[in-house]
């Protein structure tokens, strides 16, 4: 085939054109081999830039186009977009990264142009050897798995689930509802958060749409955009949800008590338990690390008692496989355990409390109903609340957690209000009270005669009958200074959740430098990821209050569903490739595919690459024993890399035997 | 039975002449007891501690260094350390002669054992780090022969000890004291002044800054029932010595709480004889209704 090619070099405005020499890159390329055009535009990607290659492309009849410009995961999709429209095959193109590689990473001028010179030449020779590929085109599966059922899942399940698409939820705890079923205000508008909260989870609970799958975890995630095969492995409750009827005979007979993880272990729970009393869905689980029967072989009192004999203890964990068009991780978040903090005392004073305590502390439903009580049994008068505490510190994370200023100052107000002679004193950095109604809320905390203090706790020292001394800098006074407390709240700053890296791993979704689900752009894509079909909603992709949870909730439900509702997407064509004469029929390929797309083919006695099923990840083209022209990856076959580094290698000074 | 050999650097405090030369003595009694040998550095000299280090940043890391020379002549590089000022001193001056590369090129023209490639690098050890994570809880109570029942010890650590790398405990909140005295059948109070400044050298010049706060240390060790305060630091003892003569007529309790080193404490519970530990009267009659009584009771050779 007789190939004419055409370079077209970007100054990007002066991101490129102020390192790198573009005339001479320009005058070099027009040498090369089969180069019948090269030419340099300030903004290659721009409208009239596309039009000079369209322009071009008819003209001089090219069969290859190059572009040296930025990165391709930015433009390569725009000019290949430009050359389908000028009637070129897409995949006869070839992008050169000179910006975030070579006019980014140097000032010096000569070498640079040195190494765009070598680069670029390697596309062309690379070109040389492209051929025609079709998009395939697959239909996309009508559902979408949502990871996680709190408020940011809730919203989002609901939003896809009333557009009449299938949801499914899986929630690793046993009930729905996540962290704010954990809060008893909201904060600014001190809405109970239970009333607001409950009405969603019933509604998740009785929509037809919505399969919910509570105490369970993705395990394994295959496939891609439009047609993902997602294994989910529910855990034995050891109760039958068909038969249980949450009336809660058998905790009240459970002899064995363990700490209640939703109450953040304030108080005991039994070992058969309902995490809440508004559980979605109304279903009595098994803890079988404390149960007398797993761990004694004993008991099954709880079996004798239950009126509708929903006890189970053969219960085996399930595997349940999903096929799914989209995917939305709504997995929330952790709290930063301020143990570490020793100067704190966090577990060493038992009066020291950190803010989710107390939310549970001073919630109706929680292990004192409401009352706040010491762990030694006294009411407390005087209440300190330390600011910060993990977050905006370089010794743990550096970044603003965002919630915890208005969380305290909520907690501040349910205080007062529980306890109308205390004395609260809240120490803070900065105060923080970005949103709407939010300065507003601090002003009326204020009113309420709260008293803030600009200072940063330095020390929590126990003085004796369980009273504690903080010691800290008033920064407004200048002055060291010291409040004897009956109780000390500590702000904990919100963290990733400790299986975020698993998951991240799982999904195929890059994490930031602080363990948080990282999105597309901050700005213009917040809740997609460069996982296609891959969407993050709430506070897993950073610290997030309810009403910016629920936006992104809602976010990501409306690009799941414009998603869906494309009915088809194209997937790259370039993916393995057979060449039935010549295979063997060795079977390694099949054994070496990480996505199940290499078969066997008994009739011809050959591989079989499924189409849809491969990823391009050219592991089986590596395995093949016969070598490449047998097994080939479509886009990266052997002439076109060592195309590549033919030109980019030094010259050796034994002539090779030309490749191909 | 534990076989170990180490060397020892004592520096000035805690040398046969140095004003801590008890710390230094009970330290050697207790290492010969749990069964490691310890061979001093010959020919030892100053660590090279702080104020030298204000005049001549690099003459101070060599006289430092030449300490460490000496110890890898002897062939013996892990160095046992019981000041805590001569321990970072000698820790700082290994980091930096490892991470400073003119400086490790004269400390090797000075000191051939340094470029000697068969000679293994020094490793500075604070005797606390050494008897918490090398001997261990086993080997303690092995050799204990007098449970100190139930005796309220305060832990006091100092600045240097843990500060500033957190080399073997939490830099703000170390436990690896308590733990020894647990082991001894001690009982530590939670105590959390325990790493609070106790004045350094200020106590020479600026005598009126510093009681009052060492008055603070004092009284809250009292406040929480300490029956002795136990340190692991000369220059601390030293200060809480001078500062509980000053203030023991006014406040009275003060008077009677010994103040010694954790490893007379350690070597009381294994029984060894007072000269060696430098346990003086005056602590044996404080501390005589706790320890002395309940191990003549016991048939302790002591009494």
């Amino acid at each position: 085939m007789n190939r004419r090619i055409g370079v077209y070099i970007c100054h990007c405005g002066l991101n490129i054109a102020s390192v790198v020499n573009v005339e001479k890159l320009t005058e070099y390329v027009k040498e090369l081999e089969d180069v019948v055009i090269a030419r340099n535009y300030p903004y290659m990607c721009s409208d009239p830039g596309q039009e000079i290659i369209k322009k071009d492309i008819k003209e001089y009849n090219l069969t290859n186009v190059v572009v040296a410009a930025c990165s391709p995961t930015m433009h390569g999709p725009t000019f290949q977009k430009a050359c389908e429209e000028a009637g070129l095959n897409p995949y006869m193109f070839q992008m050169v990264n000179i910006r975030e590689q070579v006019s980014w990473v140097t000032d010096d001028i000569e070498k640079a142009t040195e190494k765009a010179k070598l680069l670029v030449s390697a596309a062309v020779n690379r070109v040389r050897f492209h051929q025609p590929l079709e998009k395939i085109l697959v239909p996309v599966k009508q559902s979408i798995l949502i990871v996680g059922g709190g408020i940011a899942g809730i919203e989002a399940a609901l939003k896809i689930a009333n557009s009449g698409k299938k949801v499914y939820i899986v929630e690793k705890e046993p009930s729905i509802g996540g962290r704010m079923a954990q809060l008893e205000k909201t904060f600014p508008t001190l809405d109970c958060a239970a009333c607001i909260l409950t009405p969603k989870m019933v509604e998740v609970a009785s929509n037809p749409n919505i399969t919910l799958i509570t105490y369970a975890e993705v395990k394994e995630v295959s496939g891609y955009i439009g047609n993902y095969r997602v294994k989910v492995i529910k855990k034995p409750r050891y109760v039958d949800e068909s038969k249980c009827i949450g009336c809660g005979l058998c905790a009240i007979r459970c002899p064995s008590k363990v700490p209640d993880k939703f109450n953040m272990g304030l108080n005991n729970r039994r070992a058969i338990y309902m995490m809440f009393p508004q559980a979605v869905p109304r279903k009595y689980t098994i803890d079988s690390e404390h149960c007398l029967f797993f761990t004694k072989g004993v008991c099954r009192v709880c079996e004798k008692f239950c009126p509708t004999k929903a006890v189970n203890f053969d219960q085996k964990p399930e595997e349940i496989v999903l096929e799914v068009g989209g995917i939305i991780l709504a997995i929330g978040y952790d709290l930063f355990d301020p143990s570490v903090i020793k100067r704190y005392g966090y577990g060493r004073y038992m009066n020291v409390y950190t803010g989710l305590e107390v939310e549970r502390l001073v919630s109706a439903s929680g292990p004192t109903n409401g009352k706040i009580i010491l762990r030694d049994g006294r009411t407390p008068s005087t209440i300190v609340i330390i600011h910060c505490v993990g977050s905006r510190d370089e010794n743990y994370h550096t970044y603003c957690s965002k919630i915890c200023c208005m969380y305290a100052m909520k907690l501040a107000h349910l205080i007062k209000e529980r306890l109308p002679n205390s004395t609260v004193y809240e120490l803070y950095i900065d105060i923080r009270a970005h949103g709407k109604g939010y300065e507003e809320f601090y002003r009326k905390v204020q009113e309420e005669g709260v008293i803030f203090i600009r200072g940063k706790a330095a020390e929590v020292a126990e003085v004796g009958n369980g009273r504690l001394s903080v010691i800290f800098e008033d920064t407004l006074l200048g002055r060291v200074q010291s409040i004897e407390a009956d109780m000390v709240i500590l702000a904990t700053a919100a963290e990733p959740r400790k299986d975020a890296k698993e998951l991240a791993r799982l999904f195929r979704v890059p994490l930031d430098k602080d363990g948080f689900f990282l999105e597309k752009h901050p700005k213009l894509a917040p809740v997609s990821t460069v996982s296609k079909g891959v969407f993050v909603a709430g506070a897993c992709q950073g610290p997030k209050d309810i009403p910016d949870s629920v936006a992104q909730g809602a976010a990501a439900a409306s690009e799941a569903l414009a998603l869906l509702s494309s009915g088809v997407i194209e997937v790259e064509p370039i993916i393995a490739e057979v060449n039935k004469n010549l295979c063997s029929g060795c079977r390694i390929c099949i054994s070496t595919c990480p996505y199940g797309a290499a078969v066997y083919d008994a009739e011809s006695k050959t591989a079989t690459i499924q189409e849809v099923l491969c990823q391009g990840c050219g592991t089986c083209v590596a395995s093949c024993p016969s070598g490449a022209r047998t097994l080939k990856q479509r886009g990266f076959t052997d002439e076109q890399i060592l195309g590549e580094l033919e030109m980019i290698l030094p010259k050796p000074k034994i002539k090779m035997k030309a490749v191909a | 039975m534990f076989k170990k050999n180490v060397s020892y650097y004592p520096g000035c405090s805690c040398s046969k002449s140095g004003l801590a030369r008890y710390y230094g003595s009970s330290s050697l009694a207790v290492l010969k007891k749990i069964g490691v040998n310890v061979s001093e550095i010959e020919d030892w000299n100053c660590c090279g501690s702080n104020l030298y280090r204000t005049i001549d940043e690099n003459k101070a890391y060599l006289l430092g260094a030449r300490n460490l020379a000496k110890a890898l002549e002897m062939g013996l590089p892990e160095i046992l350390i019981l000041c805590p000022a001569c321990f970072l001193s000698l820790k700082r001056t290994l980091t930096e002669v490892f991470t400073n590369s003119t400086l490790l090129i004269e400390v090797k023209k000075k000191y051939s054992v340094f470029g000697n490639r068969t000679s293994s690098i020094p490793n500075v050890r604070h005797i606390i780090d050494f008897l918490v994570n090398d001997i261990g809880e086993d080997v303690f109570k092995k050799n204990v022969e007098k449970k100190l029942d139930g005796l309220k010890v305060a832990p006091y650590y100092g600045c240097q000890i843990t500060r500033p790398y957190g080399l073997f405990d939490d830099p703000e909140f170390p436990t690896s004291m308590e733990r020894i005295f647990s082991w001894i059948g001690a009982n530590p109070i939670d105590s959390p002044l325990k790493t609070k400044c106790c004045g350094g050298m200020l106590t020479i010049t600026n005598e009126g800054e510093v009681l009052p706060m060492i008055k603070k240390i004092l009284e809250s060790y009292i406040r929480l029932g300490a029956e002795c305060i136990v340190t692991a630091c000369p220059l601390c003892h030293l200060n809480l010595e001078i500062a509980k003569m000053k203030i023991k007529r006014t406040v009275k309790e003060i008077s009677n709480i010994p103040i010694m080193y954790f490893t007379q404490l350690i070597g009381l519970s294994f029984n060894l004889p007072f000269n060696e530990l430098g346990i003086t009267k005056e602590i044996v009659e404080h501390l005589n209704k706790k320890i002395i009584v309940t191990a003549s009771l016991r048939g302790g050779k002591n009494e």
